[in-house]
């Protein structure tokens, strides 16, 4: 067995922590794939916070006129049930299996930034209690996931709820910019000998097209809030008509970010969807170039067509022109990977086992998402869909149908590597079924409500308008789909004790990640292996099919290997918790409380610290 | 007769596996270079901004009122662009494994990255006298978050550069000495003409203008990077990655200050600039 340096026992505060085990060894973590089972869970959670606020927001529409909830506190409701899902759901359950399952697959043992890596993590658990606690102290922000200019300067919005929104999601801002640039670096420097780009598996390819969306998208809305906050801190008037301020520019800020986010949202489970299909096709990927530049083509094109959202402001014909031709085009790149999807799948041996059943709803349920997406880039019907129902229908397809089912078929697929046990097949299905059919149930009579005249963001609707029978439908499927995660909740919790043993390679994977064991450990490879084509594993597996030639299988292990691994740290938590405070300070900047300050030093003193500890400690560096 | 393959050093093979990465080029320097695209984005945004406020003046002064004297801001454009040369020379100075000399640079170019801070004080202090505020008209309030942002980036940059300037140590063992000690001496006295003492220079005979001369080639050749042997030792191999490192860190300052640079050379043009 190889020497590992890095993982000693034993800790004391103060001194750098050595320690894997218990709490401590989980908060100084810098193993990206603990990191990635921190992002998972704590986004899981995040789920449920999300989901139930759904749910109270469906049963309040069950029926016309009813008063379940106050208009204020649906206000409250969508906005946080919005905000949760994207910042502190989609993207942090992908970042988990780009941490977990990216490095392994490109046969790296850790990210380029362990302790940067940290930090992103603790950041973004910070970032969405902060917004959290505003359920406590000042009550929720209320204007909407996209928090359009007037409603949330300092008139129309007096209650700190707005702040908290703003400040939370700088913090998941840095998060997310810290970490997409850690994974960058990771595929540019870290993938095995012979894994050129062309061969790197497909969801790292959408890893690495996401991080680039986030790293260039997040500063415009960075921007954006810092302009809002001068506007409801110190009295400006960028967004204030009154002032001579333009509302319209909060929303080119917000798209211009908002439209590469919705593909960073959706990107990663395409990934997802990409490697489980030829596995249980037992076929390569169709086209994997095509894929692949499809990719790349729709993160590319993503930041230019963000006007689309902004048809109902008036840009004039040209403008609309242009968006509306713009956003049509992401439509063909969309249709090329689909095809290549369902190519993979013609004359291949099909197995239903359920990461497959949420990988194929996937495809269904995006296509039809993407077909009412291509419906309204047109200016003149998105002028009659906009801030409808049919709108709500739409980015529930993509952002349910599509991204959580890609994300589900990703948790079974990956499960069995993250923990060495099989999730329970009966109960899979069964979320499989409950989840399917309460999401169609849920989110298909959305369209007609909407086509019906029924407006979003409302808290009630008149019954003469005859979609009650429709909004009933929508709340039945709605229970449903929450029903089905129970199955999700308990079959996690029983796999984990009583899972059947998963082995290496459950499925008779194509990539790296399957020939090592489950769980990895902790260094992930003894030897690097070396890569021939896009499915090194299976080619190791069957040699005489494999087409560019078997690399030689990696050398057994030699006796006095020595795999340096980065030391744990308390820095990166301590830097995630001073800007947190700091934020807190900036919220309460009136009160006498250097708070401020306080945070503000414990950032820069974590930061020194940080930079003055070496990334493997003295202590841990074994011999050679 | 068959020659024998020499036997495998596992251990140096390990610590080159350690290091290795795909391009050949260091994670931070990666990390920094896509650091500085995301950053195109946050000084994008904020000149777009700019641009579609810098009409609105409301009851402040206009733009051509407000920027009537081009002086105080050129001078600070002329230093900051000049402190880019003289991080240059810092870097050069790392590379020669020239400590004095890395951190004589490194402080200048602080020092104007200082100037150019106080300038801008003085700036923000004559235009809200002026009557140019934040609250005044849009005008004020995008040319002076535009601005003070790029001020934020260079206050940190200065910290970044003192940073280095104390804490890098290209030769671990030498060079205890305290800055004012070692540095000032030598460069009290290249101003003034005082022969070096080091006994041997052939500099010393020379007219002032020659040793200038000299001076400035020594300061501006950079050597080329030092070539590891096939055959290195491990200590070799580290104390070669650990030098290479410690000039990074200084690279790493340079391209970001560079950067900051290009920031303003763009601001310059388009706020004051521009009519």
């Amino acid at each position: 067995m190889a020497t590992i340096a890095g993982g000693m026992k034993g800790r004391s505060i103060l001194r750098r922590p050595t320690g894997t085990e218990g709490i401590w060894g989980w908060i100084t973590t810098v193993d990206a794939k603990r990191i990635g089972v921190l992002y998972g869970v704590t986004a899981l959670i995040f789920f449920i916070a999300g989901g139930l606020e759904a749910l109270i927001m469906r049963v309040q529409l069950a029926s016309p006129e009813q008063n379940i909830t106050s208009p204020e506190t649906f206000n409250q409701l969508f906005t946080m049930h919005g905000t949760t899902m994207v910042f502190l759901v989609i993207m942090p359950l992908n970042a988990a299996f780009f941490n977990f399952v990216m490095p392994l697959q490109i046969g790296a043992r850790d990210v380029a930034f362990p302790r940067l890596n940290a930090l992103s993590y603790w950041l973004f658990l910070f970032g969405g209690l902060f917004l959290h606690v505003s359920f406590i102290a000042a009550g929720p922000p209320d204007a909407g996931w996209f928090s359009y200019a007037n409603l949330t300067e300092r008139p129309f919005s007096p209650e700190n709820g707005i702040d908290y929104w703003i400040l939370s999601l700088q913090l998941l801002g840095v998060a997310s910019v810290l970490s997409s640039l850690n994974f960058i670096v990771t595929i540019i420097n870290l993938r095995a000998k012979g894994m050129s780009f062309m061969r790197l598996p497909v969801f790292v390819w959408m890893t690495f097209v996401v991080a680039f969306l986030l790293v260039l998208a997040m500063p415009v809305i960075t921007i954006g809030l810092v302009l809002l906050m001068f506007d409801r801190f110190t009295g400006t008037s960028f967004f204030i008509p009154s002032g001579g301020g333009d509302p319209v520019l909060w929303q080119h800020l917000f798209w211009v970010f908002g439209h590469p986010e919705v593909y960073v949202l959706i990107l990663p489970p395409m990934g997802m969807v990409s490697e489980i299909l030829p596995v249980f096709s037992r076929k390569p990927l169709f086209g994997y170039k095509f894929v692949v530049l499809a990719g790349i083509f729709i993160g590319v094109t993503g930041f230019t067509v963000w006007s689309h959202h902004m048809f109902s402001v008036g840009l004039g014909p040209i403008a609309n022109t242009y968006f509306a031709t713009a956003t049509f085009l992401v439509g063909v790149p969309t249709g090329v990977k689909i095809f290549n999807w369902i190519a993979t799948l013609y004359k291949g041996k099909l197995t239903f086992e359920t990461p497959m059943l949420f990988a194929l709803a996937f495809v269904a349920l995006f296509t039809i998402g993407g077909i009412s997406g291509v419906m309204h880039a047109s200016p003149p019907t998105d002028l009659q869909q906009t801030d409808t129902y049919f709108i709500v229908a739409h980015f529930h397809y993509v952002l349910f149908g599509g991204a959580i089912f890609g994300m589900m078929g990703g948790l079974y697929y990956w499960f069995p590597k993250v923990t060495g046990r099989m999730l329970n097949e009966t109960l899979g299905k069964l979320h499989f079924w409950f989840m399917f059919i309460g999401a169609n149930l849920a989110f298909f009579p959305m369209h007609f409500s909407g086509m019906a005249g029924m407006p979003r963001r409302i808290y009630t609707y008149d019954s003469d308008l005859g979609v009650g029978w429709l909004n009933m439908i929508s709340t039945v499927g709605a229970l449903i789909m929450g029903a089905s995660f129970l199955f999700l909740v308990y079959n996690i919790l029983h796999s984990l004790k009583k899972g059947k043993a998963a082995g290496n390679d459950p499925w008779d994977g194509h990539t790296l990640e399957w020939s090592v064991s489950s769980p990895p450990p902790i260094h992930n490879y003894d030897e690097i292996p070396t890569v021939r084509s896009n499915r090194p594993y299976w080619d190791q597996k069957h040699p005489e099919l494999a087409e560019h030639g078997v690399p030689p299988p990696p050398p057994a292990p030699r006796k006095n290997k020595h795999i340096a691994l980065p030391s744990p740290s308390y820095w990166p938590i301590v830097l995630a918790a001073g800007m947190t405070i700091a934020a807190f300070g900036a919220l309460y900047h009136e009160t006498i409380l250097p708070v401020l300050p306080i945070g503000l030093s414990i950032a820069v003193i974590a930061t020194y610290a940080w930079v003055l500890e070496p990334p493997i400690a003295k202590q841990a560096e074994g011999h050679h | 007769m068959v020659q024998q393959a020499p036997p495998i050093n596992h251990a140096l093979e390990d610590i080159k596996e350690h290091h290795r990465t795909s391009t050949g080029q260091s994670h931070r320097k990666v990390l920094m270079w896509t650091f500085l695209g995301s950053e195109c984005m946050f000084f994008g945004s904020l000149i777009a901004t700019f641009l579609i406020y810098h009409n609105n003046v409301a009851s402040g002064p206009n733009r051509e009122h407000a920027f009537e004297s081009l002086f105080l801001v050129s001078v600070m454009a002329f230093v900051l662009l000049a402190s880019s040369f003289t991080m240059v020379l810092a870097l050069a100075a790392a590379r020669r494994g020239d400590q004095k000399m890395m951190r004589a640079w490194l402080l200048l170019t602080a020092f104007c990255g200082l100037f150019f801070i106080g300038s801008q004080g003085y700036e923000f202090y004559h235009f809200t006298h002026e009557g140019l505020t934040p609250h005044a008209s849009l005008f004020g309030a995008s040319f002076m978050i535009l601005t003070g942002f790029h001020g934020a980036h260079v206050t940190l940059g200065i910290l970044w550069l003192v940073s280095v300037a104390v804490l890098v140590r290209l030769h671990p063992k030498k060079d205890h000495r305290p800055i004012m000690a070692s540095m000032l001496p030598k460069f009290l006295g290249f101003l003034a003409g005082v022969p070096k003492r080091e006994p041997g220079a052939p500099i010393e005979a020379r007219p002032r203008h020659r040793r200038f001369m000299t001076f400035a080639r020594e300061q501006t050749l950079a050597p080329p990077p030092p070539v590891l042997a096939k055959d290195a030792s491990i200590e070799q191999f580290e104390a070669h990655h650990l030098a290479e490192e410690k000039v990074l860190n200084v690279e790493l300052v340079g391209l970001y200050w560079h950067f900051v640079d290009i920031v303003w050379v763009v601001i310059f043009t388009v706020v004051y600039l521009f009519r």
